[in-house]
């Protein structure tokens, strides 16, 4: 039998590539020789140069010499594959691998991305192929590839790597810092999407859900609250089965065309909109729609340190505006007074007649004095759009805001991490993450060690988490944190 | 104490390649990690996963982190050269690779099969005799319990009412039992039929090695580079040390000269920490901090160096550099009266 094995292909084959492969296997992973050696017993505390400390030295470096000349040998089923976009600053997911589901997240570009850091770490780890243009990249690439020379670039540097490398490796789940809430509606999103994408609808399932469609229409209907006005609805057939909060490159480019210089909406806020009438197609509102948008409402990208400036784009949204026109409205009118002195219904009406007209003189005269450029108020009307714009106007935002203090200088010194608890301690889900363990600063030795001031502000950023400041020196990782305390009052009894 | 190495003649020693990426200094090649250890007494700190046990920090593996100041002594003494891969050559044609590689993991999953089936056919081997016994043994426990159910059937069939002469009853038990017997002689017989079919079940067992197909097939992930070629070579000058950094580096030369391991000592509140043998096998002894050769030291300072280095059982040494650039040595300790 072994004559046969031996008479077969192999005999085809080099040596070189047949010792490799013997190599391959015998250093293949769930063998016994995934057990970390030992250290080689106590440290000496001083050289004497006996010849057991001679033997001691050889072993060691022969077990040295194991460790680090050991391959990376995984098995092709168990690997990811995920293919690296510069242009985007991610690697798409090609393949999911069997231990990578925790990494990935959803790309609005339609795919499962993974950050340079997880990449690299997954790479590192060995549970995925990072490929280039569909080239194979080795370690050494990647680090080129991936990584960047300093902070705050949307690729990693090499520091943030080493941190997170360092973390993940004993468990936690470490993501990039990034506001909660932002947060699970991004993995919202991608957990939908898996759903989709996991299982692709087939004719069956087609009609299946075409059938329950029917049904909601029906319930739609049979309810007969609201009925839209159908002649304002476009169809586009070409949007079969496509999930409803994707946006098409098209409608982008459409929605770029729209002059409307007073919305601020950006074009990822464009929905197309299930169709409940028609089980054939989604909808889109036709560009009038856009009207419907309220002006004021701002869009403004997350952006973590300036925290307190969101706050109050929040309270915005809630905010009435007042117009020029409001002053003369009639609500502005005392009808009760008017009543009272009006003996008769026309008289009443003649009465608010006089006043609206009154009242519309005197806003008229006020709005000639505001608009002609005459007087110089501490805040024009048209500036009074939102409290934001107030503070702006009157400095206030400048003075009372620590955080916009030497923006340039402290960048380095801004939270890049969450960290969450590891499997054992506490349950974690993607979709709601919660509060996080504790977050991480990054530093080095060559960036200046973090003022109190800064230590404040990414207190206020923190949002009550505990944050640790990760020093990388060359490659070791140290973690420190600067904690308020309170010293304790000796009560003095008897 | 280890003897001074005079590094500069060892120039037939092969070269060390060393690279910059992103302001880090980085060594890939497994060999050159062994050589600068045991030949130039360079220790630096692995950064990467282990291979085999990736998610532990206790064991970590390549590529090799070196400091500044290791990095340009080993421009300086050793045979070696810097290449900086900070920017990947994406001009590099890659459509071949990857052609390439689909290549050889075929004809790797054709070799590891064979080697797997063989390796197979050698456990079977060793394990012959066991199985061919658990075999036989098993056919056995079937054959009896054919058998007995057989006799319970000529029982049921053949009740004790429908023969009344004991006797009789008596030879036909006796018949049975001679039927049991020439059974169990069968059995046997089928036994070493089955023995006979050993190859026959190593074939089948050989045939179970490959049914998952090429997914099965183990790859190596590499660590290094294959374009070394396309990265531009750096110089010694290229690394630039601060004024702080010359008086360590100046320390490093002089304590590295004098025949022992420097590794950084940041976690001792030094610079360095100073082994008199290598850091796997010894304790430190010193903790070097350095301090420029004018600076005045607050007695506070001198307080928490000296506390610190007794507190680890190390002595600390404060390094500087006078004005010949000589480096010179003090140390602190306590020192009480009775």
């Amino acid at each position: 039998m072994k004559k046969a094995l031996d008479e077969s292909s192999l005999v085809l084959h080099d040596d070189e590539d047949i010792e490799f492969a013997q190599k391959l296997l015998d250093q293949r992973s769930g063998t016994n020789a995934n057990e970390l050696p030992s250290k080689g017993g106590a440290k000496l505390n001083y050289f004497r140069g006996t010849p057991e400390e001679e033997y001691r030295l050889e072993a060691y470096y022969q077990s040295q010499c194991k460790l680090t000349s050991a391959w990376k040998v995984r098995k092709l089923a168990n690997l990811g594959q995920a293919e690296w976009r510069p242009e985007l600053y991610v690697a798409e997911v090609i393949k999911q691998g069997k231990f990578m589901q925790t990494k990935c997240h959803y790309h609005h570009k339609g795919f499962f991305a993974l950050y340079p850091e997880e990449a690299l770490f997954l790479l590192d780890v060995g549970e995925i192929e990072l490929t280039y243009k569909g080239a194979m990249l080795s370690m050494q690439d990647a680090y080129s590839l991936l990584l960047a020379d300093s902070y705050g670039s949307n690729l990693c540097s090499i520091d943030e790597y080493l941190v997170y490398a360092h973390l993940s490796r004993i468990g936690y789940r470490v993501q990039r810092f990034s506001a909660d809430t932002t947060r699970s509606l991004e993995t919202n999103k991608s957990t939908n999407d898996t759903i989709v994408a996991k299982h692709e609808m087939s004719e069956d399932e087609c009609t299946l859900s075409e059938e329950k469609e029917v049904k909601r229409i029906k319930l739609f209907s049979s309810g007969g609250s609201s009925q839209l006005s159908l002649s304002q609805i476009d169809y586009q057939p070409k949007l079969l089965h496509r999930e409803w909060w994707i946006t098409s490159a098209e409608d982008k480019d459409l929605l770029n065309h729209i002059s409307f210089p007073e919305c601020h909406h950006t074009p990822n806020q464009l929905a197309t909109f299930p169709n409940f009438y028609d089980r054939k197609s989604n909808i889109v509102l036709k560009q009038q729609s856009m009207l419907f948008i309220p002006r004021q409402t701002t869009s403004y990208d997350c952006e973590v340190p300036r925290i307190w400036q969101e706050r109050i784009h929040r309270e915005d949204s809630h905010v009435k505006t007042t117009s020029r026109d409001d002053y003369s409205h009639p609500r502005s009118i005392d009808y009760q007074k008017l009543c009272r002195t009006a003996g008769n219904w026309g008289h009443f009406k003649r009465l608010v007649n006089e006043e609206l007209i009154v009242k519309s003189n005197e806003m008229k005269w006020l709005h000639e004095i505001m608009w002609s450029g005459l007087e110089k108020p501490l805040l024009h009307c048209t500036d009074a759009l939102n409290t934001q714009a107030i503070l702006d106007k009157l400095n206030v935002c400048e003075a009372t805001s620590t955080l916009k203090h030497d923006r340039t200088n402290s960048f380095v010194h801004t939270i890049r991490f969450n960290v969450y608890q590891t499997e054992n301690m506490k349950a974690f889900r993607k979709t709601q993450p919660g509060k996080p363990f504790l977050r991480v600063v990054v530093t080095n030795p060559s960036v200046p060690i973090p003022t109190l001031n800064d230590i404040t502000e990414i207190g206020v950023q923190s949002d009550g988490v505990p944050v640790k400041i990760a020093f990388v020196d060359s490659s070791k990782v140290l973690f420190f944190a600067f904690d308020s305390i309170q010293i304790p009052t000796d009560i003095v009894l008897g | 104490m280890l003897n001074e190495d005079n590094m500069e003649t060892n120039q037939d020693v092969s070269e060390v390649t060393i690279y910059n990426c992103h302001g880090k200094i980085l060594v890939w090649s497994s060999e050159d990690v062994q050589l600068l250890r045991e030949k130039y007494r360079i220790v630096g700190s692995l950064s990467g996963c282990f291979p085999r046990k990736s998610r532990q920090n206790s064991q970590l593996g390549i590529p090799l982190n070196l400091s500044k100041i290791e990095a340009k002594f080993i421009l300086n003494f050793v045979n070696s050269k810097m290449l900086d891969q900070s920017n990947f050559p994406t001009d590099v044609d890659l459509s071949g690779y990857k052609e390439k590689i689909k290549d050889e993991r075929l004809k790797q999953y054709e070799i590891q099969k064979r080697l797997k089936q063989e390796q197979k056919l050698i456990d079977l081997d060793m394990m012959a005799t066991d199985i061919k016994r658990g075999k036989q043994l098993k056919l056995e426990k079937q054959e009896k319990k054919n058998n007995l159910t057989k006799i319970d059937s000529i029982e049921t069939s053949q009740p004790m009412a429908t023969c009344p002469n004991p006797n009789i009853a008596r030879v036909e038990c006796k018949n049975t039992a001679d039927s049991v017997c020439s059974m169990d002689m069968s059995s046997t017989a089928k036994a070493q039929h089955t023995v006979v079919d050993f190859e026959q079940f190593k074939l089948s067992e050989i045939e179970k090695v490959e049914r998952y197909g090429t997914e099965q097939t183990w790859v190596r992930l590499p660590e290094k580079s294959q374009f070394d070629f396309r990265y531009p070579l750096l110089s010694s000058s290229d690394i630039e040390l601060s004024a702080d950094e010359n008086i360590q580096y100046e320390v490093f030369r002089d304590l590295h000269h004098q025949g022992y391991f420097l590794t950084d000592g940041m976690k001792f509140g030094g610079h360095f920490l100073v082994y008199p043998g290598d850091p796997g096998l010894y304790h430190s002894t010193y903790i070097a901090y350095c301090v420029p050769f004018q600076k005045n030291l607050s007695l506070t300072d001198y307080s928490a160096l000296g506390r610190l280095a007794t507190s680890v059982k190390k002595t600390l040494l404060l390094c500087s550099l006078d004005e010949n650039n000589d480096v010179i040595y003090s140390s602190i300790a306590w020192s009480g009266l009775a």
